[in-house]
């Protein structure tokens, strides 16, 4: 029933946090709280990565804080990535929708060949 | 029941250890006193006995003296011895008689002029008799001997007289010759009672008795006048023979006495004699106990009075104290309206009275503050009371049966508090539609109840100008989207019947996907959803549409259902969903199947309080006639 939240050495390019235990409606103000000290750390263009690997249970209230979360960075021009959530997670996200399903990856090589593939279209190079 | 109060218990406490303390040092002053006393009474009889033996002495000293003379005059007055004797007798009347008894000249021939006696009979008269008379040849005697070799004088053992019935003593001196050393004996008897006379006569301290023994350890004299002629008891005279003076004597040791006695003498000098006091040591000490005794007492009724005066001292000191242990009382019982004791002093008493005062002031505080934060939750309940059937108020009955018969709905709502975010709804669109929906609004509580509000009435407004639910869940998601900087969500499940067909047209924002029964098995209904409503305003949804038979049951439910739990038990999970649909016969009425759920639910959480609020909603199709397979298709509006 508790949520614990890690981050370590956040950069201004990219930042990630990892998640670990239940999101739910008793523990989504600790990711909230969390969070508040780490986003404006993130500069516009960043990224901010959610590392979901031991989140065992996410309910609506927790969705409404990623939501949320997502929504915030958004309006900085920042994105939120989700990286390898697990199958109960990852189904609910595939069912409520929202999070973009294309912002959710199964791995950290999936996630940096994404941001490879944003910078290259910001720079205006050739897509692959 | 006394000792209950602090005072009583000092004071009890005070007169115990004061008086520990007085018997401690009363019994070393005992001891102390007793040693002074002893030595005292040691005193006392040390000057008494000096006094005794130097009178003695004196009177013993003028009968030596009229030995001495008497011999000194025989010696070369032999022949006028019977006359001599008598003239010394009649000037001295202290004496019993007096005696010269010279060495025979021949025995055969004796003269009463060889041993001639002067004595004074008992009624006063002077007699002239002889020792010529005597049983025993004076000559041989122990006492003539021994008086031959006394040339300056000793005294003989004393002896009983049995005609003057008293005890007498002579003093023996050698007669010295012209041509001999020794020609005789002269002899000076005095008796002994004056000896007695004079121990009763001595100032001696009270209970003493005093006593002369000779060298032997006779008694010469005694108080007691039994014990005369006696011998003392080893004990004595072993002491007398030591000059240990004084000298504890106890009937164990073999005195005889008949309890512990002290015994204090002096030699007299001139004499082998001693003169003694003996005095028992109960009767020395006696004055001893008695002042202890009348000691202690004062003590005893000086430690009652240090006890009342600490009693006394203790209460007025105390009495602030009971007064606040009765207001502490005052305090248990939620009264705290008293008046404390006036602070005189600024003493312990006066610090706790203050702090007293400031922890009810502060008591009343925290009273004040807990009935107002009680009378705020009373009016938050009874608020959230009004809200939730305000909120049951929005969503419709929970059993509709169509007016034709062939549509049957029966829903449940139950909010995990008083108000809860899921919603239920059914509503007629014109005259040959139905629209149900079923949804879970993200979050709990009075948020989550106020977006489910918006979403219901939105909803309504919306579907009269709709008909597909694909266009109802589009047009609701764009107006949720507005103005939703919370991010607050309501994933929503939303069916279209057309009453005159059975044909169902399905879309999902985000829900979780309803069971048909059917045919007498339960599947799940796969519906694609679109995003949950309120999130992304381009969001679209694809709709799925089925024909329902007669018979058919949906049933549309929220996750409160399908993630229901107790603790950590594992979700009850739509697996175990669909085997309790299946359970329900067939036929049977919309209402059958949200009570077989709702129950198989509670079973599972076992009476735990309910995680997340619950939504169910079943519609069964009535419709026997109706013929042909279900149409299954999915058309993307």
């Amino acid at each position: 029933m508790t949520l614990i939240v890690r981050s370590e050495s956040p950069t201004p390019e990219r930042s990630t946090v990892w998640l670990e235990g239940r999101l739910d409606a008793n523990t989504f103000t600790d990711l909230d709280e969390a969070l508040r000290d780490i986003t404006p750390m993130v500069e516009n263009n960043g990224t901010l990565v959610l590392d979901l690997s031991q989140l065992d249970y996410i309910s609506s209230a927790g969705l409404r804080s990623l939501a949320l979360l997502r929504r915030n960075m958004h309006d900085r021009g920042a994105r939120t990535l989700l990286l390898n959530p697990q199958p109960q997670v990852k189904k609910v996200f595939e069912i409520v929708k929202a999070v973009p399903v294309a912002e959710v990856f199964a791995n950290v090589a999936e996630l940096d060949q994404y941001l490879d593939h944003i910078q290259r279209q910001v720079a205006g190079g050739p897509l692959p | 029941m006394v000792l209950r109060s602090v005072a009583s218990r000092l004071a009890l406490g005070v007169l115990v250890g004061s008086a520990i303390v007085l018997i401690v040092t009363g019994g070393l002053l005992l001891n102390h006193t007793r040693d002074q006393m002893l030595r005292q009474t040691e005193r006392e009889a040390a000057a008494v006995s000096d006094a005794a033996a130097t009178r003695i002495q004196r009177r013993i000293d003028s009968v030596a003296k009229v030995g001495q003379v008497v011999a000194g005059l025989l010696s070369s007055r032999r022949d006028q011895a019977p006359a001599l004797i008598h003239d010394v007798l009649a000037v001295n009347p202290e004496l019993i008689d007096v005696s010269a008894a010279f060495v025979p000249r021949d025995v055969n021939h004796l003269r009463p002029e060889d041993a001639p006696v002067a004595r004074r009979d008992a009624s006063g008269l002077l007699v002239a008799t002889t020792r010529l008379s005597d049983p025993e040849p004076y000559w041989s005697t122990t006492w003539f001997v021994r008086g031959l070799n006394c040339d300056h004088g000793c005294w003989q053992p004393p002896f009983r007289s049995a005609a003057r019935n008293e005890t007498l003593i002579g003093y023996s001196v050698a007669i010295p010759g012209k041509d001999v050393p020794v020609i005789g004996v002269a002899d000076a008897t005095i008796s002994l009672g004056w000896l007695q006379q004079l121990l009763g006569e001595l100032a001696k301290p009270e209970h003493a008795s005093a006593f002369v023994a000779d060298a032997n350890g006779d008694f010469l004299a005694h108080d007691w006048k039994s014990y005369i002629g006696t011998r003392g008891s080893k004990p004595l005279l072993s002491a007398i023979s030591r000059q240990q003076s004084p000298v504890r004597i106890t009937p164990e040791e073999g005195g005889r006495v008949s309890e512990p006695v002290w015994v204090y003498f002096v030699p007299i000098r001139g004499t082998h004699w001693t003169f003694g006091l003996s005095m028992p040591e109960r009767e020395v000490l006696a004055d001893l106990r008695r002042t202890y005794l009348v000691d202690v007492l004062l003590g005893m009724i000086a430690l009652m009075g240090v006890s009342l005066i600490t009693l006394v001292i203790t209460r007025r000191l105390m009495a602030p104290l009971n007064v606040l242990a009765d207001r502490a009382e005052n305090v248990s019982r939620g009264d705290l309206d008293f008046e404390l004791p006036d602070i005189r002093r600024n003493d312990d008493v006066g610090r706790l009275t203050r702090a007293f005062d400031q922890m009810r002031r502060q008591l009343a505080g925290h009273i004040e503050t807990g009935q107002r934060i009680a009378r705020d939750q009373a009016r938050m309940a009874s608020e959230l009371e009004i809200a939730r059937q305000i909120q049951l108020a929005l969503i419709p009955d929970p059993h509709w049966l169509a007016d034709d018969g062939r549509l049957e709905v029966h829903a449940a709502l139950r909010p995990a508090s008083a108000v809860g975010g899921d919603l239920y709804m059914y509503f007629a669109l014109g005259a040959k539609h139905v629209c149900v929906m079923v949804g879970d609004v993200s979050d709990k509580g009075i948020p989550a109840a106020l977006f489910m509000a918006r979403t219901i009435t939105l909803a309504r407004t919306i579907a009269t100008h709709a008909r597909s639910p694909s266009d109802i869940l589009g047009t609701l998601n764009r107006e949720l989207c507005k103005g939703n900087d919370t991010c607050m969500f309501v994933t929503l499940l939303c069916g279209v019947i057309e009453t005159e067909s059975g044909l169902l047209s399905l879309a999902s924002a985000g829900h979780e996907q309803p069971v048909l029964h059917a045919g007498g098995s339960a599947i799940l209904v796969d519906v694609e959803t679109g995003p949950a409503l309120g999130l992304d305003r381009e969001a679209r949804y694809p709709v799925r549409v089925l024909t329902l038979l007669g018979g058919d049951t949906l049933l549309m439910y929220t996750d409160g259902v399908s993630e229901a739990h107790a603790d950590n038990q594992r979700l009850y999970g739509t697996h175990a969903l669909l085997d309790s649909v299946a359970r329900v016969d067939d036929g049977a009425n919309p209402e059958a199947y949200v009570e077989r759920v709702l129950e198989d639910v509670d079973a599972y959480t076992a009476g735990a309080p309910a995680y997340d609020d619950i939504a169910l909603l079943a519609l069964t199709w009535h419709d026997t006639d109706a013929e042909g397979a279900r149409i299954h298709a999915a058309v993307h509006s």
